[in-house]
């Protein structure tokens, strides 16, 4: 029993999160030892069968009767177990194909949701944005119908274990599932749309002509309106850890220009800075997951 | 008429002591192949996705299951191994009691 995830409920940067982790080492690593823990089964039971009829040919009596009686049983759950090993390590070598496929096919995405408004004008924003969405949505949804089909070859027995995980939370006000059943282990909870929870929001780094000193673009959506805006850094930023630079040209009256006509490169510093304040506002729970 | 109880017993000891070393030597390579089966999951982690959460369950269960199984092939063919050797053990003692009645 599970539930149907609304992917919906998920935007770029938290899809990423779901996804980044996947293609484990570990994982190809643990696919290709079960592989030869069945091809081991395999082959022992083959080993056996060929010993039994050795048995069989060099002992005669009560007792090698007994003997071979086991050693028939044991051929018979050995090659059932060696089969079913097998088709269980295709399941999960397809799992893992079709999660790193996804995280493919996700990376890029969120690659480009950190550059949309440095390379469209504000008017795009929000269309761009639905667009990543969209690929990223439909990705989840062919690797989980994938991931579904291959899970069946598992042959789970009837006791399942729960496992821990760490999903990003769903943007706020949207339902993350569509099951009307029991509250499941795992199940992703609704986030309300109230302050503290961060809502979609595309990176403004400083140098962005419509945010000079940075800041975030809140896409609309529950907790924001019909119509997005900037947050610009500053604006957010608590002053304590306030870092804005102002360059201002010598010999020359205080003007304020026009911002395009006076494009400056952040350094360093401020881009980690911008980076360190952005994931703070709209990715906050990774500060307390494993990163890679 | 003794003989009309006494079940026929043919053994060819030399084969049967190969047997019993190759189920011994498969005892060890079980034991060497057993932690690929460890109950641990490597995807699925950080997902929201039900189907992969389903998946992440299924995966620990089967593996947990694996793994009894094959402690429990290795548990019996231990016992095999064993109760050969002993058979074996009987019958080497026995044809050495009887060399041992013909020597007087």
């Amino acid at each position: 029993m599970t539930w149907q995830t609304v992917w919906e409920a998920y935007d770029v940067p938290r899809i990423w999160d779901a996804v980044h982790l996947e293609d484990d080492p570990l994982g190809w690593e643990q696919v290709y030892g079960l592989r030869r823990a069945a091809e081991m089964l395999t082959g022992h039971s083959e080993g056996l069968r060929a010993k039994r009829e050795v048995v069989a040919r060099a002992w005669q009596g009560p007792a090698a009767a007994l003997m071979l009686s086991r050693l028939d049983g044991l051929i018979t759950s050995v090659t059932r177990d060696a089969a079913s090993l097998t088709v269980a390590t295709h399941g999960l070598h397809g799992i893992m194909t079709a999660l790193a496929a996804a995280r493919k096919k996700v990376q890029p995405l969120a690659l480009r949701w950190d550059e949309v408004t440095s390379d469209w004008i504000p008017e795009f924003w929000d269309e761009v944005a639905a667009e990543l969405n969209d690929e990223a949505r439909t990705a989840m949804l062919v690797a989980a119908a994938e991931v579904r089909d291959h899970a069946g070859r598992l042959a789970a027995p009837e006791i399942l274990r729960e496992t821990a995980t760490a999903a990003p939370p769903p943007l706020p006000g949207y339902s993350p599932t569509t099951s009307d059943g029991p509250r499941l282990a795992g199940m992703p909870r609704s986030v309300p749309a109230m302050p503290g929870h961060p809502v979609s929001m595309l990176p403004t780094p400083p140098g962005n002509p419509y945010a000079p000193a940075g800041g975030a673009y809140l896409l609309p959506g529950p907790g924001v309106g019909p119509h997005g805006f900037i947050l610009p850094m500053a604006a957010a930023t608590p002053p304590s850890v306030r870092h804005s630079v102002w360059r201002v040209p010598k010999g020359v009256p205080p003007v304020i220009l026009p911002v395009a006509d006076s494009p400056t490169q952040p350094t360093p510093e401020t881009m980690a800075g911008f980076h360190h304040w952005f994931s703070g506002l709209a990715t906050p729970w990774r500060s307390s997951a494993p990163r890679v | 008429m003794a003989d009309d109880f006494s079940p026929h017993v043919a053994v060819d000891l030399a084969e049967l002591r190969d047997v019993a070393t190759w189920l011994s030597r498969e005892v060890q390579a079980l034991a060497g192949d057993r932690d690929h089966l460890q109950p641990m999951v490597h995807f699925g982690h950080h997902s929201p996705c039900g189907e992969t959460h389903l998946a992440r369950r299924a995966a620990m269960s089967a593996l947990d299951e694996y793994g009894a199984r094959w402690d429990k092939h290795q548990q019996e063919l231990a016992a095999l191994a064993a109760t050969l050797d002993k058979a074996l053990d009987h019958y080497a003692d026995s044809d050495n009691l009887r060399k041992l009645d013909l020597d007087q």
